[in-house]
């Protein structure tokens, strides 16, 4: 497998914007896994999200993630209004999200693609499924994809 | 010594001969020496230059008293006198002109002047000169006055306004002045180069005028000494330029005609409106419906028109020219007074006369005339009919009144009250009907006659200037009023029949606001309910699902972590518990996309149902193939509906006849018949069939006629092709005979 030029040696920095613990331990084990160097930190809600990603108050020393995983549903801040923030902030707007969430409403799909959202995945039922697509997300954004640097 | 004296007598003689001649010759002979100086001079040259002898002898000619002068008037050098030249050259000088002042006239005296050396035997330069001259004045002042006139004329022919031209025998054009220029539109080099002679011509009348009638042309054939004729030329722009040409034979060789033109087009074109004008009066007196007349004082109708000869029933003009007007009077005392007032006043409009015409017929008139002269003209109008109307206007009225008074509208005439500045404040009732009575429980006499103010003091609505503005405009309005005085809904129609005055018509709608209101509210709790109801969509397809997931995924998870130390039984109902989960969402999913159809509105558009059909196809190609079935169709219509509900609808059509076939090979055939207001769709099969008592509970949400073992799904399918079909304002049904096959009918109408 061809891997990305620079991340090939460095740590990889992934976000995970995630309320629900359940999800957050499912997508960690997949990361666990990975053969990939990877530091996957979690934002439980949309206002600790942005801080992180603005490396505002304690979390001034935060990395720059390569990759956002951004669910909807979240609590103080939802996922719609932090990819609305990320996607208007310059420094920010380079990084990829990509929305896995329970939701497969419409509604959801288009508000997020008018947002520039680099992808949409609903989140599977089936156990395998779910593993097969943090696999694939992992795989496409991380090793295939050219990132922009930090 | 004889032939000397012979010789002197013959010498004295010469002499005399010539001192007789230098005496009395009229050119001005003067001698002067080889410096100059005036030696003698004969009587001539005294008169000419105006001195004695004696005062000019011994002065030089080049003498200042001279104050000689060149032909343009400049000063004469010295240096070039004919003398001066004639001495210092030993040659003749002949022909200068000078002219001089003498003292005793008035401007100079021209002098044409010749000088000639004198030469001693032997010698080659001159030892004295003389010069004839002679007075030219009077030739010059005649040149001088030539030139004058030819430049004024030359002036007055650049500056006519009258063009002119001339021509040859061939009626090639030599020469035209700026006027012509001007009048024909085009340059003398175009003129000059016969670009005229290619314009069309006509005559006075319009028609065509041909080359040779052309005044010139007249002219250049002998048809007259001078010829006289208006033309209209047409230029290259189809303009017509009406001239006046005078053309007249010159007595030259070359010059042929002299050709005078004045533009009238101006004049011509007033001319023809005045005639146009004229015929329309003309026109307009024969063909009016108004009678038309002038008499005098005596009675002599002096001219009428045929509508005059119409109102009267005469057969022609000149029979109705041979009566006396008196005799068409009913009351001769009515024209009596008709003539008074006309000499009082000069003239009058709409006066009203009973006449009588040919056949003893009374007739209204109405006349309007005036009188000058002792003539009187003017115009009969026939109002007999007016009259009649009248009559009948009348019985109308009666017919409104009761109208009126019966109709169930209330009805109000009222006038507008306007303050200082012209705008309205207020409006009185003028009438009302007993409907109004009724409608408002007000009475006649507490209104008529009453200002809004007084009337309804309470309201809120602002009448006046509701109806200040349909009085003013004259448009009319419709509108829902209420009246807190009166505490009642009124549907209003107002307008306006006369400025400044306004009709209403209205009637009772209190009870129709009041289940208008129900309705409203009815209406919003709905909408709030349909909110809701899409709310529950949103929320079922997010936070239901995600508990149903956790459960799923971690069942999953520790079947697969702890698998090996669970017993079968442990195993078994893990199992379970994913599959209930699994089933669980299945239900949620199919749940929000049967409440979508009712929120997502339906999007109209035509659509081709063989297309629908294909994209079927196409999207359960596995599933078919897997079945092995046959689809087959007949041609089927383009309708008027939405295409992603089109494909749900026959897709779970089509699944659903091949999940329940029969023992055979699964056929599948749709067709289509075009019914009055639509379309019937039907899609046949050769499955298992529908028992007769279930072929209503089968639309039903969830219904399932068999277990989840033998067949997958939620029961949903045809709920949701149900529900399409309704949304679209059709109707589906099925038809079956067990064993053998079922047939799904549905409609879709024409409009969607």
């Amino acid at each position: 497998m061809h891997l990305n030029g620079n991340l090939a040696a460095k740590m990889v920095e992934i976000l995970l914007i995630e309320d629900n613990p359940g999800d957050i331990r499912l997508v960690k084990e997949v990361f666990k896994d990975s053969k990939l160097h990877n530091n996957l930190r979690v934002a439980l809600d949309g206002e600790e999200a942005m801080k992180m990603l603005r490396q505002e108050g304690e979390y001034f020393k935060a990395q720059r993630p390569d990759l956002i995983i951004l669910d909807l549903n979240l609590p103080k801040k939802n996922g719609i209004e932090v990819l609305r923030e990320i996607k208007e902030d310059k420094s920010l707007k380079c990084i990829p999200v990509v929305i896995l969430t329970t939701s497969n409403a419409e509604e959801d799909l288009e508000e997020t693609c008018k947002l520039d959202a680099n992808c949409y995945i609903t989140k599977p039922v089936d156990l395998d499924e779910f593993i097969k697509v943090v696999k694939s997300i992992q795989n496409f954004w991380l090793e295939i994809v050219k990132l922009p640097p930090r | 010594m004889k032939e000397i004296l012979l010789t002197k007598i013959a010498l004295q003689k010469s002499e005399e001969k010539y001192r007789t001649l230098f005496e009395t010759i009229t050119q001005g002979v003067v001698f002067q020496d080889v410096h100059g100086h005036i030696t003698s001079m004969n009587p001539a040259a005294e008169i000419i230059l105006g001195y004695d002898c004696e005062e000019i002898l011994n002065k030089k000619s080049d003498n200042p008293l001279w104050g000689a002068v060149k032909e343009d008037g400049t000063h004469f050098p010295r240096e070039v006198h004919p003398y001066m030249r004639a001495l210092k050259t030993g040659e003749k000088v002949q022909g200068v002109v000078m002219g001089i002042e003498n003292p005793s006239k008035e401007g100079y005296t021209w002098l044409s002047i010749n000088a000639i050396p004198l030469f001693q035997p032997g010698e080659t330069k001159p030892y004295q000169v003389y010069t004839i001259f002679e007075d030219i004045s009077s030739r010059k002042n005649m040149e001088k006055a030539l030139i004058e006139k030819e430049r004024k004329l030359s002036a007055l022919y650049e500056t006519l306004p009258i063009g002119v031209s001339i021509v040859n025998k061939n009626r090639d054009v030599l020469d035209v002045n700026p006027a012509m220029e001007k009048i024909l539109k085009l340059s003398k080099e175009e003129i000059l180069r016969g670009k005229h002679k290619k314009r069309r011509y006509i005559k006075g009348d319009g028609s065509e005028m041909s080359i040779d009638e052309l005044p010139s042309s007249i002219v250049l054939h002998g048809g007259g000494e001078i010829v006289e004729d208006d033309v209209g030329v047409v230029t290259e722009d189809d303009e017509t330029i009406w001239i006046k040409v005078i053309a007249r034979t010159l007595p030259f060789p070359d010059w042929k005609v002299l050709i005078l033109t004045s533009d009238i087009t101006q004049r011509k074109n007033s001319e023809n409106a005045l005639k146009e004008s004229e015929r329309n009066y003309r026109e307009l007196v024969h063909n009016s419906l108004v009678g038309v007349y002038k008499s005098n004082l005596k009675g002599d109708i002096l001219f009428a028109n045929e509508a005059l000869t119409r109102i009267f029933g005469f057969d022609s003009v000149e029979e109705l020219k041979e009566q006396n007007i008196k005799n068409l009077y009913k009351y001769q005392e009515d024209r009596t007074s008709l003539i008074h007032d006309l000499k009082e006043c000069g003239g009058l409009a709409d006066y009203e006369l009973e006449m009588v015409g040919k056949n003893g017929q009374g007739i209204n008139l109405l006349v309007s005339a005036s009188l000058k002269d002792d003539v009187i003209s003017g115009m009969f109008m026939d109002v007999t009919r007016g009259k009649l109307a009248e009559q009948k206007l009348r019985e109308s009225e009666e017919r409104y009144r009761s109208l009126f008074n019966q109709m169930s509208e209330g009805f109000a005439v009222h006038e507008i009250i306007f303050d200082s500045k012209g705008g309205p404040i207020d409006f009185r009732f003028l009438d009302i009907n007993p409907a109004f009575e009724k409608l408002t429980g007000l009475k006649k006499d507490e209104v008529v006659g009453k200002l809004q103010s007084e009337v309804v003091p309470g309201d809120t609505v602002d009448w006046v200037s509701i109806y200040g503005e349909v009085a003013l405009t004259g448009k009319h309005k419709h509108f829902d009023g209420y009246s807190d005085t009166l505490k009642r809904h009124y549907d209003v129609c107002t307008y306006s029949p006369k400025p400044h005055h306004f009709a209403t018509i209205f009637s009772d709608i209190t009870e129709r606001k009041g289940s208008e209101e129900n309705l409203k509210s009815t209406l919003g709790k709905l909408e709030k309910s349909n909110y809701d109801l899409e709310q529950f969509a949103y929320v079922a397809s997010h936070d239901l699902q995600e508990p149903l997931r956790m459960i799923i995924s971690f069942l999953q998870l520790l079947q697969r972590r702890y698998g090996e130390s669970l017993d079968e039984e442990a195993q078994e109902f893990i199992g379970f518990a994913v599959d209930g989960a699994v089933r669980m969402q299945k239900l949620i999913n199919d749940l929000l996309k049967f409440s979508r159809l009712n929120t997502k509105p339906v999007k109209f558009r035509e659509v081709s149902t063989e297309e629908v059909l294909e994209q079927v196809v196409f999207e359960s190609k596995i599933f078919i193939e897997k079945n092995d079935a046959v689809i087959t169709h007949d041609p089927l219509p383009v309708i008027f509906a939405d295409f992603n509900q089109m494909v749900q609808l026959f897709q779970n059509l089509v699944v659903n006849a091949i999940k329940y076939h029969g023992p055979e090979r699964p056929q599948i055939h749709i067709s289509a018949n075009k019914e009055e207001d639509g379309w019937l769709f039907s899609v046949q099969d050769n499955g298992m069939g529908i028992d007769e008592n279930q072929k209503i509970k089968i639309f039903k949400i969830f219904q399932r006629l068999h277990g989840r073992d033998e067949y997958e799904g939620t029961g949903i399918g045809l709920a949701i092709a149900k529900r399409i079909v309704e949304r679209h304002g059709g109707r589906i049904w099925v038809e079956s005979d067990p064993g053998k096959g079922s047939t799904f009918y549905f409609t879709i109408p024409q409009g969607g």
